[in-house]
């Protein structure tokens, strides 16, 4: 990179508080997306993704906080063609041709689209006569996708793309989204599907409620989540005290521990290793063993009652 | 305008009001309401009647009919093509559009152009059919003022009407409330049968009356026909009509702005 000073980021929002009457959307809210950073914006519906995507997208305004795009308010980035968007379900005119669709939407740019480029990008130039109307849930994505790409977009923002389309459409939409996006740009997605986020991001943001929760890399995201959880009984168990000792020898793996009366619960990185020495060194009954997924650990982010929960 | 320094070149609605306006044409709908309805009443009060054709100024009864006729039929095109804007957004369509450098300022001028070119049609179906009917004018330049008096000024006003609408009433009524709206207007504006009395007094005051009024003013100068009699009335009023509700219609449409790009 040239050592000039860094540009801004592609999206920069501090503070963000969002009200809908007495229903705070947002509350707060941080979140910085680098130039060609691939970000997966998570959380249950109703969690206030979209609302801070229509900031984003200079269509609502913030009650408080800033929000800047590529170093600009968010209304003139997206007048000045820099931002591309695909929006939920709906807007589009179901009377058009894909064809004229494209062409109208290319007409509206500042500089002229390269449109032959991005029907082969998204692969629909075998739909070019139909009406919109007439095209699948993954077509017409596909056709909000190249919409997006026509203004050559430095940022994309994705508002849960993929939700309604069955497993094989999904798995084709981010194909088509890899190759179109191989150019380093910028983007922001909006999804409550773990595994999309997973597989196509470089960075995870959870919300809920319209709070942050965790963001992180992916693996960081996974580690929160590390490990395998072992579950027993211990009959006449006196504590944790007495647990502890009896896993010394594994001390190192372990990284939670609780004790419930003689329930005892683990999280451990050798769970055979804690499996074995429960049972042949301890009374330890009922034994247990289950993976965490990575949808135990957002169930499990994303559970934790705001309001009643005292920092840790 | 706002200064686009970053990149060349300026969004064009050509292509955008061409497409449109292509397929507001064919659409079955606007096809009668717009171009069969306002041809049949015509032939029917204006070519088939006993007075027809009687002289009225520079032209004949017939001839001022179907300039009145031909104002109805574009404030129906114009107020329909706008107000179907109202199906457009609630589709989602303004956030589209929102995202585009043209903005939602684009598709406004859009639907705007659309209505007046979607308008064009109409009039002229029913000038050839005035033509081929007994309609008479004094000299072309009558013909054609009244051409373009009955075209460009309504279709403006009833475009930002069918905005105003279409913006503020949801998608499912507004093009109802549009369309059944100016049959009211055309009547109280003098369009169909000459009014009298405390009608005529109140249809002054109607967002029609001033577009049919300017319409017909090549043909019948200052004179106004009533039911009953004749009155002369000055250029101002149905100007000021005319630009009154045209700015009235466009600030109420202003004011929908920030709903164009809601979610639905």
């Amino acid at each position: 990179m040239a050592s000039t000073t860094a540009p801004e980021p592609a999206v920069r929002i501090s503070g963000l508080t969002k009200s809908f009457g007495p229903l705070v959307a947002v509350d707060r809210l941080d979140l910085t997306v680098a130039r060609g950073e691939v970000v997966a914006f998570l959380g249950p519906n109703g969690a206030g993704k979209s609302t801070t995507l229509d900031v984003v997208l200079g269509f609502s305004r913030a009650d408080a906080g800033t929000v800047t795009v590529l170093g600009d308010a968010p209304a003139r980035a997206v007048r000045d063609g820099r931002v591309g968007a695909v929006l939920q379900a709906g807007g589009l005119l179901p009377d058009l041709t894909v064809r004229q669709t494209l062409d109208v939407v290319a007409s509206l740019q500042c500089s002229t689209p390269d449109v032959e480029a991005v029907i082969a990008q998204t692969r629909l130039s075998g739909l070019l006569r139909r009406k919109v109307g007439k095209c699948s849930g993954g077509e017409v994505q596909r056709i909000r996708l190249a919409l997006a790409l026509l203004p050559r977009p430095e940022l994309l923002v994705l508002d849960e793309p993929t939700t309604g389309m069955d497993v094989t459409a999904r798995a084709d939409f981010w194909e088509t989204m890899r190759e179109a996006t191989a150019q380093g740009r910028a983007i922001l997605f909006a999804t409550h599907y773990l595994t999309e986020a997973a597989d196509f991001a470089d960075r995870i943001v959870i919300i809920d409620r319209g709070r942050l929760v965790a963001d992180g890399s992916v693996d960081e995201i996974r580690a929160l989540g590390e490990g395998t959880t072992v579950t027993a009984s211990w009959p006449g168990l006196s504590g944790e005290p007495e647990l502890r000792e009896a896993l010394a020898p594994v001390a190192g793996s372990l990284l939670t521990v609780s004790v419930h009366g003689e329930h005892v619960e683990l999280r451990t990185t050798a769970a055979d290793d804690v499996a074995r020495l429960l049972l042949t060194a301890t009374p330890a009954v009922h034994l247990g063993i289950s993976a965490l997924s990575l949808d135990d650990v957002f169930t499990e982010l994303v559970a934790q009652e705001p309001d009643a929960a005292p920092a840790p | 305008m706002t200064t686009l320094t970053t990149t060349s070149g300026r969004p064009r609605l050509g292509t955008y009001t061409r497409i449109d306006a292509l397929t507001t044409l064919k659409r079955a709908d606007m096809i009668v309401f717009t171009l069969l309805l306002p041809l049949g009443m015509y032939l029917f009060w204006g070519a088939m009647q006993d007075y027809s054709g009687l002289d009225v100024g520079r032209g004949n009864i017939a001839a001022s009919t179907m300039v009145n006729m031909a104002v109805f039929s574009v404030a129906v095109a114009a107020t329909c093509t706008a107000a179907g804007a109202a199906v457009e957004l609630a589709g989602g369509w303004g956030r589209q559009m929102a995202l585009t450098p043209a903005g939602t300022r684009g598709y406004v001028l859009v639907k705007l152009l659309c209505a007046v070119i979607v308008s064009a049609a109409p009039v002229t179906i029913i000038f050839i059919a005035g033509l081929f009917t007994g309609a008479e004018m004094d000299a072309f330049w009558v013909w054609a003022a009244s051409y373009l008096l009955a075209l460009a000024p309504t279709a403006l006003l009833f475009g930002c009407y069918g905005l105003a609408v279409g913006l503020w009433f949801p998608a499912q009524g507004a093009v109802g409330i549009a369309g059944t709206s100016i049959a009211l207007f055309g009547f109280l504006g003098n369009l169909f049968m000459p009014l009298d009395g405390t009608l005529f007094a109140l249809g002054r005051f109607t967002p029609i009356y001033g577009a049919g009024a300017l319409a017909t003013r090549p043909i019948q100068g200052d004179t106004v026909a009533l039911m009953s009699d004749v009155v002369d009335e000055a250029l101002w009023v149905p100007l000021t009509n005319m630009i009154a509700w045209t700015l009235l219609f466009a600030l109420v449409g202003l004011a929908a702005r920030r709903r164009t790009t809601r979610r639905r």
